[in-house]
């Protein structure tokens, strides 16, 4: 018990999924513009995160390992993620269109995301059982929303300040994205594995 | 309709193209990529174990110690008379500062250390990583758990530890300990004859040093 | 088409990762030593190559409504290819890349020359503008790779540059080193590019008051 709770803790803070491992962070930049749609973006990964995480999970242990087929672990698995945010796309629609509408063009961003195909494929690596991967993914897809939701705050107060011009726009993203970083740094050593 | 059928055709046909490919692809390289997996532990084995020779073989075995369930992996390195030349223990600790460290730990027939080699750990670069320095490593070499305290000086042992990653350092200690340990209980032979019999040990592989 | 200018675009004018800011992911992930950045350049170079060239053989052949899942078997599979053989011959670049090779599929680059230049140009087109953007690629990850590993580390392939006495900046090579050093980089970038823009105006206004003056003393005269 207590092992998932540091395992929670680590997926979600020591080792957060886009300052410390580096992914995700091409639609980082693009979508922290403003604080509900980071928000919005990071709900939507974690629902992806966790059923893509699980689906994978089957597909490995049920149909690839068995089969001796690991070298079609990173067709299979982006195809799954498509096909999920696909399917996803198309219930929401239907079913809560005004979500639907508010995430608009992330949705299908999501599925370019380096955070899904890497967590399911570090949820192999790591030799999770089905209870790790699900604490993994979902811790995982926590620590994203907690870090594009405060780099959204900050960004919006950026853009009242006077930045140089070389700097406005990605870079002073990217730097603003390297001190939040630096402040996450200060989580190593909270638990010992 | 027909559209649509012929659009699904067509996407089955890059699949199977694709699957072709691979398979074709992972033919050839199944073997040297089972090389590269072995080479690993072989390299590690080689750099801690001193005067390896190629006529000497490597059984692999598990070890377990009784109270505790985690086993750990251990080889034993043959003269050609099936007498031990060295052991060599892939050891590892919890307490490291970024959690687990895997050290392959080698020892002589006596249970002296003859190597030390970490392999994987997630230690902070420029300060605990300094454990794959020979300043740190070569003040294990020749000990063993009769003549020296493996713990750090701090905890009143013998380490001198990295400066400013005691944790680290504290970990080695502990990976070494339980290494030696691990050894010593399921290796050490109470008759003066240091032949070991094959059948007394579980998992057995037999490898051949290339 | 010009190849140079090609490749000139894939490097500076169209910069994949500081110009069109794609690919952040592994540009920063793998910077730590400039061997690791420079395996990790190749291998996308190898993919975008492949991936180009197939794609636009296919394009004629591929409908219009499944493209997406085309682009992603096809640049999966190149994919594959390069891990395998990674996997193979080059097993301590396999294991410093880790997991950022397979994450090549859903590298913004791969998929973005695709969709945008690959699906619409035939295949020698295609195939320079995956030289192209995987030079430019692999030149910037090298950069800041450098840069974190002498900053942070004394080294430069491994080799030692300043004797043991170096004290590194070890914030280099961890991950606050990163997105700092690739933020400076992009503003030094954009600073250079505005500095060129600035020249290019200056000389189109001074020429524009010659043709002006040119035009007055002809009326005049």
């Amino acid at each position: 018990m207590v092992k998932l709770i540091i395992l929670a803790i680590d997926s979600m803070l020591i080792s957060n999924i886009v300052l410390m491992r580096f992914l995700g962070i091409c639609p980082y930049i693009g979508v922290s513009k403003k604080q509900e749609t980071a928000a919005g973006m990071g709900f939507a990964v974690i629902f992806v995160m966790v059923m893509a995480t699980l689906i994978s999970f089957f597909i490995q242990k049920g149909i690839l390992d068995p089969l001796n087929l690991g070298y079609l672990q990173t067709i299979v698995f982006i195809l799954v993620i498509a096909a999920l945010v696909q399917m996803l796309e198309v219930t929401m629609k239907k079913i809560a269109p005004a979500l639907f509408d508010a995430l608009g063009i992330y949705l299908p961003l999501i599925t370019t995301n380096c955070t899904i195909l890497g967590v399911a494929i570090l949820t192999i690596q790591k030799n999770f059982n089905f209870i790790e991967a699900l604490i993994f993914s979902f811790s995982t897809g926590i620590g994203y929303l907690i870090a594009i939701y405060i780099f959204a705050g900050i960004r919006e107060r950026l853009e009242w300040s006077d930045i140089p011009k070389p700097f406005q726009g990605a870079a002073i993203g990217i730097i603003t994205a390297g001190l939040l970083s630096l402040a996450f740094f200060g989580f190593t050593g909270l638990v010992k594995l | 309709m027909k559209d649509n059928i012929m659009q699904v055709v067509k996407l089955f046909i890059v699949c199977v193209i694709a699957a072709a490919v691979l398979a074709w692809v992972y033919g050839f390289t199944k073997a040297p990529i089972e090389k590269s997996k072995m080479s690993e532990t072989m390299d590690a084995i080689k750099k801690v174990v001193s005067g390896m020779t190629d006529d000497m073989t490597i059984k692999d075995t598990l070890l377990s110690v009784k109270e505790d369930t985690s086993k750990i992996q251990a080889f034993i390195i043959l003269n050609p008379d099936s007498s031990v030349y060295a052991y060599a223990v892939k050891t590892v600790t919890n307490l490291g500062y970024g959690g687990g460290i895997v050290i392959m730990l080698g020892l002589d027939k006596n249970f002296a250390i003859t190597g030390v080699e970490p392999l994987e750990h997630k230690e902070t670069p420029g300060l605990g990583t300094k454990m794959t320095k020979e300043e740190f490593k070569v003040q294990f070499i020749g000990k063993s758990l009769d003549n020296f305290n493996f713990k750090v000086v701090k905890d009143g042992g013998d380490i001198v530890a990295i400066t400013a990653a005691t944790i680290t350092s504290r970990a080695v200690g502990d990976a070494i300990t339980r290494g030696i340990t691990y050894a010593e209980e399921n290796f050490k032979v109470s008759s003066d004859t240091m032949v070991i019999d094959s059948a007394a040990i579980d998992t057995m592989k037999s490898e051949e040093i290339k | 088409m010009n190849i140079l200018k090609k490749i000139f675009d894939g490097i500076w004018t169209n910069n994949p990762v500081l110009i069109v800011l794609l690919g952040f992911c592994p540009t920063l992930a793998v910077s730590t030593s400039l061997k690791d950045a420079i395996g990790m350049g190749f291998s996308a170079l190898f993919v975008l190559i492949g991936s180009n060239l197939v794609i636009s053989a296919l394009r004629k052949f591929t409908p219009e409504k499944m493209r997406i899942p085309v682009f992603i078997i096809v640049i999966a599979t190149f994919v594959t290819i390069v891990d395998l053989l990674l996997y193979a011959y080059f097993f301590p670049l396999h294991k410093s890349l880790g997991v950022f090779i397979p994450l090549i599929v859903v590298n913004c680059i791969v998929f973005g020359r695709a969709e945008a230049f690959a699906s619409k140009n035939g295949m020698m087109d295609s195939l320079w503008d995956g030289i192209g953007m995987g030079l430019g690629f692999t030149l910037t990850i090298s950069v800041l790779a450098s840069i974190r590993e002498i900053l942070g580390n004394g080294t430069l392939m491994g080799i030692s540059l300043f004797g043991q006495s170096y004290s590194p900046v070890i914030i280099a090579i961890l991950p606050p080193g990163a997105f700092l050093t690739l933020g400076l980089m992009l503003g030094g970038m954009n600073r250079i590019n505005m500095a060129i823009d600035e020249k290019k105006k200056a000389k189109e206004k001074a020429e524009k008051e010659k043709a002006k003056q040119l035009k007055a003393s002809v009326a005049n005269g």
